[in-house]
């Protein structure tokens, strides 16, 4: 259960200010699917990234299972990400020099799980996203489509409630953009939440609820 | 995180840029190896103006009792009169009948001789004897000056006779000489030996492991050697003609009080025209005084390229540090994002530049070894001991610098912006 109060984001450069954020308020259960549209910088990515413990808000609360996370430290959050959020990029965001199951691994390794279970949870999460026989490729071998479910299955691996997409479709046509987003139903009907921020209304109509965002502040 | 994980990912940041890092710590071996040089040059330089200054000072003050000869029966000596040594160091050697003995060369260096006996060569240096010293004769090029017995006459410069005289009557008209201890075999107390047109005595035998002041050019120290016990060791000869000798070329002489420095210098020119010599005088003062200001100006110089190599040192490792961590900043915001926490990075910056620095220290400090053994006589005692400690500071400091700085800027990336850069 997540709850986000009032949050405001300001960014101050170069001496002027840009309201992000406004005071955004929302609620997420557990095993929610929420889509966030908007016209370009709104703020989708700001909330995805305040969301994400990747920022912290200017003002405003955010607790996250009781944990009031608008309260931690820069260090706090990283150790916060790490044990309960996951994330999906427009870029994938796939270190190039290791293949596909190494991508994979990645959080499992962060997270200090032996090397035996690790095999396990990422072979088991290949072949739940049907990528199992690219595991020794490099990203840079496979298309987009399959490069995206290398990253999803990245989010996945670690079992972390909470899954973050920031446009994960940006980068690909449409049919594969239906193939990703049949893959976060799946993943969502197994009880992950998931918070999708999207410019493509079919992409956000896989969601069970859509968020319109305007100028820091969702439209109700 | 598991540590054979972690030693994954180190390696993986490590030979994320591998040319970068092969370059970075190619550069900082060089610029650790140039502080070594430096380093070297500078304390070399420094200790030849003090043994030079202390020469001429304990010269002046404690060395005039001195009186000796010296003789190599198997090599040349040519190396030992090339410097000023320090004479306390003589004390150690031994007194028989109130006479010092001692293996030497140089305060008030007169002589470099070579008296042929059978077939052989056999090379003689003997020192005069010095109450004081007032004057020094320079010569500037190597040429022998032969002073005969009326020129220093002429000129009031006392020479050994009086001491000699002396000492002959004490010892029934023979030299004394000390013998090395491997003559100890066949020769006795006592025993009269040849050489050239003098007849010796021995009247004692070195210590087996008998330590005498050396100089190589580095200054003085001693050295114990197996050489020792081939030698014999004499008191000053009545040899009254003297050579300069390079590099050092420079001929001491003590004057009587009562002589006229003019005239003695007027003299002492007229002789170096005769032998086509340069010659310049100079008080004991004037070379006191020059050599200290020699040495302020030498040491502030090299104290100046010492501390632009430290700093070059360190800024250079500092920064192939930043640039690698730079280079990659995208892979350590996905590592971020796949929940490495940045006290990893730092760990792995920790682990990185004490690999790097230490690599780079022993392997510059070895090859400023191996140089110093190999190819640069002069630089073997200056390097390994003196510089050492410097050395370590340097790399401690380089050390903390190029973590520091890398720690610092990294914990200044944000997530964000880390995840945004462009590969
Ligand atoms: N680091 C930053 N510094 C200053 N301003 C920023 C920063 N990041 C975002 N902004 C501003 O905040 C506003 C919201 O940006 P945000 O990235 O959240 O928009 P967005 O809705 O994700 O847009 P898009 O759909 O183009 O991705 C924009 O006006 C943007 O210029
Ligand atoms: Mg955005």
């Amino acid at each position: 259960m997540i709850l986000l109060d009032n949050i405001c984001k300001t960014y101050t450069s170069g001496g002027t200010e840009t309201h992000a954020l406004r005071g955004v308020s929302l609620s997420i259960s557990n095993g929610d699917y929420i889509a966030v549209m908007g016209p370009s910088g709104c703020g989708k990515s700001t909330l995805l990234n305040i969301l994400g413990c990747m920022d912290s808000s200017t003002s405003g609360t955010y607790v996250f299972d009781d944990v009031a996370v608008h309260e931690l430290s820069y260090k706090q959050l990283h150790i916060f990400r790490k044990k309960h959020i996951s994330f999906v990029f427009q870029n994938f965001a796939l270190l190039n020099r290791y293949t596909v199951f190494e991508n994979v691994e990645l959080p499992l390794i962060a997270q200090g799980i032996h090397s035996t279970e690790r095999k396990k949870k990422v072979t088991n999460t290949l072949e739940e996203l049907g990528i199992a026989e690219l595991r020794d490729k490099l990203p840079i071998h496979i298309s987009g489509g399959q490069q995206q479910r290398t990253a999803i299955a990245r989010a996945l691996v670690s079992d972390h409630e909470l899954i973050l997409a920031d446009e994960p479709t940006g980068a690909l046509d449409s049919n594969t953009s239906k193939e990703i987003m049949d893959v976060f139903d799946i993943i969502n009907k197994h009880g992950k939440t998931i918070m999708v921020v999207t410019h493509d209304l079919t992409v956000a109509k896989h969601a069970k609820r859509l968020l319109r965002m305007e100028d820091g502040l969702f439209l109700i | 995180m598991k540590n054979r994980d972690r030693f994954l990912l180190m390696t993986d940041f490590m030979t994320g840029r591998i040319k970068l890092l092969v370059l970075s710590v190619l550069l900082t071996i060089c610029t650790f190896l140039l502080f070594d040089m430096v380093l070297t040059l500078m304390k070399e330089q420094s200790f030849e103006y003090d043994t030079y200054i202390d020469g001429y000072k304990s010269g002046i003050d404690d060395v005039y009792k001195i009186d000796f000869q010296y003789m190599n029966m198997t090599s040349p000596p040519r190396i030992l009169y090339e410097q000023t040594s320090y004479m306390d160091f003589l004390e150690d050697i031994r007194s028989i009948d109130g006479v010092n003995f001692v293996c030497g060369y140089d305060y008030s260096r007169v002589r470099f001789d070579e008296l042929s006996r059978s077939e052989e060569y056999e090379y003689i240096m003997s020192t005069r004897r010095v109450d004081e010293l007032e004057l020094g004769i320079m010569s500037n090029d190597s040429l022998a000056l032969i002073v005969d017995d009326d020129c220093m006459n002429y000129l009031m410069l006392k020479c050994s006779d009086d001491y000699l005289a002396d000492f002959l009557s004490a010892s029934d008209g023979y030299w004394p000489v000390l013998a090395g201890s491997s003559f100890s075999d066949i020769l006795n107390i006592g025993d009269i030996l040849h050489y050239g047109d003098k007849s010796c005595r021995i009247v004692g035998f070195l210590d087996p492991d008998a330590t005498w002041p050396n100089n190589n050019g580095l200054g003085t120290y001693f050295y114990k050697t197996n050489s020792l016990n081939y030698q014999f060791v004499f008191r000053s000869s009545d040899m009254r003609s003297v050579r300069t000798t390079p590099p050092l070329n420079a001929l001491y002489m003590k004057l009587d009080k009562s002589a006229d420095s003019i005239q003695v210098e007027r003299q002492v020119r007229n002789i170096g025209n005769e032998y086509n010599i340069i010659l310049s005088m100079v008080s004991v003062d004037s070379i006191l005084a020059d050599s200290a200001s020699d040495k302020m100006a030498a040491e502030k110089m090299y104290m100046k390229l010492l501390i632009f190599m430290f700093v070059l040192c360190i800024l250079t490792s500092t920064a192939s540090a930043v640039i690698s961590l730079m280079v990659q900043r995208k892979k350590i915001g996905i590592w971020y994002a796949s929940g490495i926490l940045p006290s990893d990075v730092q760990t792995m910056i920790f682990a990185e530049q004490f690999i790097k620095i230490v690599l780079s220290a022993v392997l510059a400090y070895g090859i400023g070894m191996w140089y110093a053994r190999e190819c640069s006589m002069t630089y073997q005692l200056m390097h390994s001991t003196i510089t050492l400690r410097w050395f370590l500071l340097l790399s401690l400091i380089s050390y903390i610098v190029t973590v520091a700085v890398p720690c610092a800027y990294i914990s200044r990336q944000h997530i964000i912006d880390l995840l945004q850069v462009k590969d």
